[in-house]
């Protein structure tokens, strides 16, 4: 890929659309071979997008005040996680409004993938929206209006989605999983979980996950400690 | 590898052919893919350029996704490696692919994941096929290839089939065809070596539901009033057709609706080859395995209506023998519950079983020159831009009694052929478009501007309470004294329908019909 872009953040999505952030403006590629020939469209203007991701059809940026946005594919309207109607088109961006005002603070962190996406509150609270008819659901509940994810009163330090998984990491550095598995991105050996499960994994004296990530069918954990080769 | 290794010199069964061929489909996938990947091996993103030999759009779908076939390709062609990992890895492709029909509009997904998803599925079917315990010479009721083996092998081809389309490579399209036709002929001689067995175990679908013969379930007393009757005619000639829709009576209104009798009676379907007879049906179908698309719920635009993909026996035995308007009374209490409505409607079924496109011809009038569509329609100037068709669009229309089109238009000049049963059409000029309630752009982006909001059941008295049926003319005033004309098309019968007509049809019995777009 060419990279003469001085885009800030840039998104992929399932169906090929690519979405950049540069100097304060979204520009939304058709494809790749739009991006590349830097045929783009502005679809809005949105201050201080400090995060961009984007899932199988829709896109969902946050801005530095932890406000989400999202647009997409008007035929998974469950995605946007917000009303779609005239002032509010599926294809422009659009805020989320239900993550306005949160009893836990704005939001500092978001993921998506599949049909889903999911965002984590200052105070650690962990909401998630999206869903594609036909589809069994991620997580119980999972609908057009973001709901709030609950094991136990946790709190959640960070969350990343998959094309058809779910991780979740707590403040206390457990983490949990739901979804397809069938490719081994749980870490462990279920084809399928309906609902969230711990997974252990065995990282070592003094070690501790700080941060996870979802790739198609892939999960990877940001891990903090003592290295491999340190015996202490 | 030389394919050469392989080759069986004397193929005295149709499951031995079966393995051969699936090695030389695998050996020339594989060789292809490879010689792609070598002349591209600089880019990550292969380049565009569909020009390039036929089966060069599956490179766009990238290097690792073409690689990953490649190798899955010619490892099921040598046999070796992990037979189980391997199908894991086909299906892991096949979802690929499955993804994107989702995530793009049916319309705009590219050629690449069609291709994609009809490749991997020919290598799956090929794996299976490979690997099945051969039993040469034929175990008396195996033959090779077991009832069950058989179901998933018709299932693969016909699900990349109404998935993907036809295959985009010549080779693959010559795999699909030929292939297909060996499963009939195996499917063919095990019922023929069965047939020893005493009837009763092998006519299971004579006996399904309530000891009914070899033919569809009557409803002989379901009729509906027709009140604007629509001028029959006996078989026209090409030139009375041509000129009829030429010279209408009136130009405010343009060509009208036509009923042709007795213009299908040298079809094959309507005589030796008998549509009307469900073992026929089967026996063109592999037993009934072969897969069909059909709509289940009232109508499209009611709640709860939705698609699925059935084999063509359950689609017989669950939707058609088992409807409940076709259910003796001294047998309700058999019926399942939470019956719906199946509907196998606008299919091209011909293009994937070829073998009932046999059984029927594709009317003369079909080769008319119609006029454009009339001025009245407010469609006409989108229906205009149409480019001619090279021929006519065919669709199955097959179902129990009491499927329901609602009322809409079609963006071509129709000729409607009732093979078998009977259907209440009814249809308005598209000069009445104002009072017919045309619905727009709705949720989901869905393009709704050629069907009416009007339900012509309720309006007409049909259906619902009288109640609903008050409300319903209160809701469409204007559609109340809106002009129209009906018919009860009977079997043998052809409606014209001019393009732009509104029609609301509706089936009074088992009804299979054939339609057929021109311009």
């Amino acid at each position: 890929m060419q990279l003469d872009h001085k885009a800030d953040l840039v998104a992929l999505a399932g169906n090929d659309k690519i979405v950049s952030y540069e100097n304060g403006t979204l520009k939304q590629y058709d494809s790749m071979q739009a991006y590349l020939s830097k045929d783009s469209v502005e679809i809005g203007a949105c201050k201080d997008v400090i995060s961009l991701v984007a899932n199988q059809t829709s896109f969902t940026a946050l801005t530095s005040n932890g406000e989400v946005w999202t647009w997409g594919d008007a035929r998974y309207e469950a995605c946007l996680g917000r009303e779609v109607c005239d002032e509010s088109p599926p294809a422009k961006p659009h805020l989320v409004e239900d993550l306005l005002d949160l009893p836990s603070g704005p939001i500092v962190k978001i993921s998506s993938g599949g049909y889903a996406t999911a965002a984590v509150t200052e105070a650690h609270d962990l909401y998630v929206w999206g869903g594609r008819t036909g589809q069994s659901k991620l997580v119980e509940g999972l609908s057009g209006q973001p709901i709030p994810i609950d094991l136990d009163g946790r709190d959640f330090l960070d969350v990343a989605v998959g094309n058809d998984h779910m991780v979740a990491l707590t403040t206390d550095h457990e983490l949990f999983v739901v979804g397809a598995g069938g490719n081994g991105q749980l870490g462990t050996y279920l084809d399928k979980l309906e609902d969230w499960k711990e997974v252990k994994l065995n990282l070592g004296h003094g070690r501790r996950m700080t941060g996870i990530y979802a790739g198609y069918k892939t999960t990877f954990v940001l891990v903090e400690g003592p290295g491999p080769d340190d015996n202490t | 590898m030389g394919a050469k290794s392989f080759v069986i010199d004397n193929l005295q069964n149709g499951p031995d052919q079966l393995v051969q061929m699936c090695l030389e489909q695998t050996y020339r996938l594989s060789s292809q893919l490879r010689g792609f990947a070598e002349q591209h091996q600089c880019q990550d993103e292969p380049a565009a350029d569909p020009a390039k030999g036929n089966r060069n759009s599956i490179l766009r779908c990238g290097r690792p996704i073409v690689q990953l076939l490649e190798q899955l390709s010619s490892r099921t062609h040598s046999r070796s490696g992990d037979h189980g990992l391997r199908l894991r890895r086909l299906d892991d492709l096949i979802e690929v692919a499955t993804e994107k029909f989702y995530a793009y509009p049916f319309k705009d997904v590219p050629a690449c994941w069609r291709s994609l998803f009809m490749e991997a599925s020919i290598v799956k079917f090929c794996a299976l096929a490979i690997e099945q315990p051969q039993y040469p010479g034929g175990l008396e009721a195996g033959r090779g290839l077991s009832a069950v083996v058989l179901d998933q092998l018709v299932s693969i081809l016909d699900m990349a089939l109404i998935m993907a389309g036809s295959p985009e490579a010549e080779e693959s399209r010559v795999f699909m065809t030929t292939t297909l036709q060996l499963l009939q002929q195996i499917e063919a001689e095990k019922e023929n070596s069965s047939s020893s067995e005493p009837v009763s175990k092998r006519q299971r679908i004579g006996s399904t539901s309530s000891g009914a013969t070899n033919q569809f379930p009557q409803s002989p007393s379901y009729v509906l009033p027709v009140s604007h009757p629509i001028s029959r005619i006996d078989q026209p000639s090409f030139e009375k057709f041509e000129h009829y829709m030429s010279n209408p009576n009136s130009d405010d209104l343009g060509p009208e609706p036509l009923i042709m009798m007795h213009a299908i009676e040298n079809w094959p379907a309507r005589n030796e080859r008998p549509w009307n007879q469900p073992s026929y049906l089967m026996s063109k179908t592999i037993g009934g395995r072969r897969l069909v698309p059909i709509e289940t719920g009232r109508s499209y635009t009611d709640d709860g209506w939705g698609q699925k993909i059935i084999t063509f026996k359950s689609f017989i035995e669950e939707y058609i023998l088992l409807d409940p308007n076709n259910i003796a009374p001294e047998n309700h209490a058999q019926a399942p519950d939470n019956l719906t409505t199946g509907y196998l409607a606008q299919h091209d079924l011909f293009a994937q079983i070829p073998s009932l496109r046999n059984d029927i011809a594709i009317p003369d009038y079909c080769f008319t020159s119609p006029p454009p569509p009339h001025h009245t329609s407010p469609l006409a100037p989108k229906h205009s831009q149409l480019p001619i068709l090279d021929e006519p669009i065919l669709n199955a229309w097959f179902g129990p009694a009491c499927t329901i089109s609602p009322l809409h238009t079609d963006p071509y000049h129709n000729i409607l052929a009732q093979v078998v049963g009977r259907k209440y059409v009814r249809l308005y000029a598209p000069r009445e478009s104002g009072k017919l309630y045309a619905r727009g752009v709705e949720d989901g982006g869905v393009d709704m501007a050629n069907t009416s909001a009007i339900d012509i059941g309720v309006l007409a008295g049909f259906d619902g309470t009288e109640q609903e049926q008050k409300e319903a003319r209160e809701r469409f005033p204007l559609s109340v004294d809106a002009p129209y004309v009906d018919c009860v098309l009977e079997e043998g019968e052809c409606l014209y329908i001019p393009v732009g007509w509104w029609h609301y049809v509706r089936s009074l019995s088992v009804s299979f019909s054939v339609s057929f777009w021109f311009n």
